[in-house]
């Protein structure tokens, strides 16, 4: 049974916080694993880590009935998504590394229920500036709230179909990508249109009509560009013009891109992409040239999250029960198992 | 004289000598008088000069050392001293130098190295240069006097003959001090630390043991280094623990290399040619001492732009970033993974285990995957796997010497001399052709013998072999492309004597007949170089002067000449008119004419010479009439006419008898190979003047009317 559980084992989403050593996993089974990464912290001369490195998870925490879809950290907070609800979770509290932990606060989507059931957040994005967090929904639709009040502040509204992922671009932008094959850049000071809309599969180099023309990822860095995919490749844009940069890996015609992000925010020094064919991901300059070529043991990899606060750490996970985990961005350093034991 | 004197003299006067470098003064002390003690005595005597005055540290005139050799050499072949003597004269002095003079100094023992290796010098002091060598070697530093080392290597080798033992990695010894160390921390693996440190590798499993704690996953650093201990001492990947342990190690490093991707110096942005400033550091890839040790360094095709060499690995853990993005680096560890690979499979005698399947086709794969990772390695990397996949390849040609027990490698013995019986060696041939193929060079070798040649194809040396030598080839008869004077210049001749011919008409005025005629005189006749005292005024004057000697001087021509006078009467009595032959026209075009054509020319009105010959071919009826009438005649009459008309007896019988006996049959065809034959000259007036002559004339006129 146990082997079949792992063999099922899906992590949809992770959030680092070097600050206080953690790393999360929200997995399918809507638990979040949480890891005790402090000793990978602890460099040596050389960046490795000499420290007897985590095996499994420390705990798991019950979050939701419903799978983990999307989970971004705040400086105080680790956010949660899942099917109908954020949950906010207080690093200190899953610092105790206790399984009983509850969650800070929650806020419920008020969604049109009789159309869509409840939805599901398939996406969080945290803006600093502004303190508001931005949830990708099911309905459509990408919700921005305040975090401070949990009140919803702004709906923005254009997408045909789910919303894959929201991702912030300084105070006021936001960047939104669906089902529907549309990438929308908003103001979210005039929520109502969005300011332009780029759609991948119109572009030549990187459509794929094989694949559909779906957006399942999209991340935003220095405030002027912009990398998305999904069914057409993951491609470079250029956030004021919309203009197509470069195109990235993977390049085959029948790999639909899982991950397309920046693994900076403040600037776009190098991207991550990944496949669902095992290719493993690859770490690219912002022209396109793979620097790396990491393998990981997901085949199917569904995150991947970098941080630089204290040191590089870069985790990837997916399909299967491992989660790898690179000391800096050029080789795999070992993975951990997503089973407790 | 005693021993002591003896002593004293030569000390006395070897400065001396070894200033003139005579050794005159030492030969007349010791007065042929040589016994193995006096010889001892002078080499005490040199020996003991050079130490005490020679060799006096920073001051020491290296130039007198080596006149001091010298002069030994000279001693040693007069037989005044043994022969071991200038070797000792120059271990001795390097046993008191300094390394730079050292250094110095080894380039007399380098320049001389022919001395050395005569045979008076070389067997007895072949033992002391080996010693010495060795001995200057443990005084160096391999890092910092690396360049001496070699000079002294190459030396070695050069001195020694190539299948020399003594400088052979016999039993395929690893050199175990060559340790890599490398930072670990004290709360580490115990595994990797004490294995890279001198303890050996049973007390390191020990200590694991004894701590009982799970092994641990060490980072990339460690792992990456503890590579460096399997390629210091490869048999340790015999042993369970160590093997599992290399495995899992190079699987790491393999990976790290596979998936941190380098860009090669011409990509990205370095489109204009900029060179990459990628650090370089390291180091070269001596960890395996033995027969493995292979210089890839000089393989590399950048490796002009970085001729760089380290005699240790930096294992500073803040380079490894540096190191990974190092292509050369990567190349280094790649290719000493091949080397270990190489090894692990070989056979090698000296080696007591063997790998399992399983870890044998590890092995393969692993050989595979690291190939890959080379060609994947800018720049250059599919050259540079090529090399390296020749040069591992060489490993066992040298395995195999090294294996058979290094026999004396000799040139490859000469082929059999061609054999001298024709017989006998065509018995060989077949013999060998029922074997296996033979060499190209013993089937030249024969071939030569037999003063055949050997093309590239049966045909072409059938043809080459028609005449094998070419130059009587050329002195056959019929390459004989030069006419005889009496062909050539008969036309020539016989215009000139049938002075009716317009001068300037004639053939000598033909400038083409000129040249060729001079060339032919030059070749064939004295005349042409009789001094003559007129002067030559021009070619056609001087042709016919020289027409006329020949004309006297060739039998050929002049009966020819004589015929053809004769002809020309007749012809001129039967026309009865004032005849004018121009019998051959001036003109080859002309020649070749056909009849008809000239008949064509006859209608036309000859503007210059209206007195021209009508000539008038025989028409197919003519011939007719003519065979009928001979046949009727009866007799052997129309046999004489064919005899005439230049045709022999014996194929005139031949038609005769194919044409069964028909004597119109016969005629008709003789006649036709006569008019194909003769052409112009076939004319009606001929056969008249022919028929004529053999008192058939009435036949003529019955027949041309």
């Amino acid at each position: 049974m146990e082997i079949i559980r792992s063999l099922y084992s899906t992590v949809y989403c992770q959030a680092h916080s070097q600050a206080n050593g953690l790393l999360l996993a929200g997995n399918n089974e809507g638990k979040i694993l949480v890891y005790n990464i402090e000793c990978l912290l602890e460099r040596e001369e050389g960046g490795g880590v000499s420290g007897e490195r985590p095996e499994g998870p420390s705990v798991a925490v019950n979050a939701s009935l419903h799978p983990v879809y999307s989970m971004v950290s705040s400086p105080a907070f680790a956010i949660t998504g899942s099917s109908g609800s954020l949950a906010g979770w207080r690093w200190s509290d899953l610092k105790e590394l206790d399984e009983a932990v509850s969650p800070a606060w929650t806020i419920a989507l008020q969604g049109d229920q009789s159309n869509f059931g409840t939805p599901e957040i398939n996406g969080l994005s945290y803006n600093a500036e502004s303190n508001l967090i931005w949830a990708a929904c099911g309905d459509w639709k990408a919700r921005g709230y305040d975090m401070e009040t949990g009140r919803l502040i702004s709906t923005l509204d254009a997408h045909k179909d789910y919303v894959h992922q929201v991702a912030v671009s300084g105070s006021s932008g936001v960047v939104s990508c669906g089902e529907d094959g549309a990438v929308l850049v908003w103001d979210c000071r005039a929520p109502r249109v969005p300011v332009m809309t780029i759609v991948p599969s119109q572009q030549t180099s990187l459509a794929r009509p094989n694949l559909g023309k779906f957006v399942r990822c999209v991340d935003t860095a220095g405030g002027e560009w912009l990398v998305c995919g999904g069914g057409p490749s993951a491609g470079v844009f250029h956030l004021r013009s919309g203009g197509l940069v470069a195109t990235l890996p993977p390049s085959d015609a029948l790999t639909p891109v899982t991950v397309a992000q920046f693994t900076r925010q403040d600037q776009a020094s190098s991207i991550v992409t990944a496949g669902c064919d095992g290719g493993g991901v690859s770490v690219c300059s912002l022209s396109g040239q793979v620097t790396a070529q990491l393998p990981a043991v997901a085949r199917c990899v569904y995150s991947v999250a970098a941080s630089f606060d204290k040191h590089t750490l870069m985790s990837v996970a997916g399909t299967g029960s491992r989660i790898d985990i690179c000391l800096n961005l050029s080789y795999r350093d070992h993975s951990l198992s997503t089973v407790l034991d | 004289m005693s021993h002591d004197n003896i002593y004293y003299s030569i000390l006395e006067k070897l400065p001396g000598c070894t200033l003139s470098g005579d050794i005159g003064p030492l030969a007349s002390i010791l007065e042929g008088k040589i016994s193995e003690p006096i010889k001892v005595c002078v080499e005490t005597a040199v020996r003991f000069y050079v130490m005490e005055n020679l060799c006096v540290g920073h001051s020491t005139d290296l130039g007198k050392i080596t006149a001091v050799c010298q002069l030994t050499c000279e001693l040693a072949r007069q037989e005044l001293c043994l022969p071991t003597l200038p070797m000792l004269v120059i271990s001795d002095a390097f046993d008191s130098l300094t390394v730079q003079q050292c250094e110095k100094l080894f380039s007399f023992v380098e320049a001389n190295v022919s001395i050395w290796k005569e045979p008076l010098f070389f067997a007895p002091s072949k033992n002391q240069v080996l010693r010495m060598c060795n001995d200057v070697l443990r005084r160096l530093s391999r890092s910092q006097n690396t360049i001496f080392c070699g000079r002294i290597l190459l030396f070695l080798a050069r001195f020694f003959p190539f299948s020399e033992r003594s400088g052979l990695n016999l039993i395929s010894e690893f050199n175990l001090e060559n340790v890599t160390t490398y930072s670990a921390n004290e709360n580490d693996d115990a595994m990797d630390v004490s294995e890279v440190k001198e303890d050996s590798v049973s007390e390191a499993k020990e200590e694991k043991k004894d701590e009982s704690k799970p092994a641990l996953d060490p980072t990339l650093y460690s792992k990456f280094w503890a590579l460096q201990d399997f390629f210091r001492n490869p048999i340790q990947c015999y042993q369970k623990e160590p093997w599992r342990l290399f495995t899992s190690y190079t699987a790491d490093v393999l990976e790290a290399f596979s998936s941190f991707k380098l860009e090669s110096e011409g990509r990205g942005g370095a489109e204009d040619g900029k060179v990459s400033s990628a650090p370089r550091f390291y180091n070269d890839v001596t960890q395996l001492s033995s027969d493995a040790d292979t210089t890839i360094i000089d393989s590399l095709p950048d490796v002009k732009k970085i001729d760089q060499y380290f005699a240790k690995f930096l294992t500073n853990k803040r380079l490894l970033e540096l190191q990974f993005s190092d292509s050369n680096f990567r190349r280094y560890v790649l290719v000493q993974l091949l080397i270990l690979c190489h090894y692990l499979t070989a056979a090698i005698k000296f080696k007591q285990e063997s790998l399992g399947e399983g870890e044998t086709a590890w092995v393969r794969a692993t050989e595979e995957k690291v190939f890959g990772l080379l060609m994947e390695t800018p720049p250059d990397g599919e050259e540079f796997a090529e090399i390296i996949k020749k040069i591992l390849k060489r490993e066992d040609f040298w395995n195999d010497w090294k294996n058979s027990g290094c026999p004396e490698i000799k040139e490859p013995a000469p082929a059999p001399p061609a054999n001298v019986h024709g017989v006998k060696n065509e018995d060989d041939s077949k013999q060998l052709k029922k074997g296996k193929k033979r060499k190209l060079g013993d089937l030249i070798r024969e071939a030569e013998a037999r003063k055949k040649f050997i093309m590239a194809n049966p045909e072409m040396t059938r043809l080459w072999n028609l005449c094998p030598d070419n130059i009587a080839a050329t002195r056959q008869k019929k390459r004989d492309f030069i006419p005889s004077l009496e062909d050539y210049f008969i036309k020539a001749v016989e215009q000139i004597h049938c002075e009716e011919e317009p001068v300037t008409e004639r053939l000598v005025y033909d400038s083409d007949f000129g040249w060729r005629g001079l060339r032919l005189l030059a070749c064939r006749s004295p005349h042409f170089f009789t001094q003559s005292t007129a002067p030559i005024a021009t070619l056609p004057e001087y042709l016919t002067t020289m027409i006329k000697k020949l004309a006297k001087d060739i039998p050929g021509i002049s009966s020819k000449l004589q015929q053809f006078q004769e002809k020309l009467e007749s012809q001129q009595k039967k026309k009865q008119e004032k005849s004018q032959v121009q019998a051959e026209n001036v003109k080859p075009k002309e020649e070749e004419k056909i009849p008809e054509e000239s008949e064509n020319c006859e209608e036309e009105p000859n503007d210059d010479e209206n007195d021209r010959v009508e000539l008038h071919p025989i028409t197919d009826e003519e011939r007719l009439a003519l065979a009928t009438k001979l046949a009727a005649l009866g007799g052997d009459k129309w046999r004489l006419l064919l005899t005439k008309l230049g045709f022999q007896d014996d194929e005139v019988q031949y038609i005769f008898d194919k044409k069964k006996s028909k004597v119109q049959d016969t005629v008709l065809h003789f006649l036709q190979l006569w008019v194909e034959n003769e052409a112009e000259e076939a004319n009606k007036e001929t056969i008249v003047y022919t028929l004529g002559g053999l008192k058939m004339q009435d036949v003529a006129e019955s027949v041309f009317h």
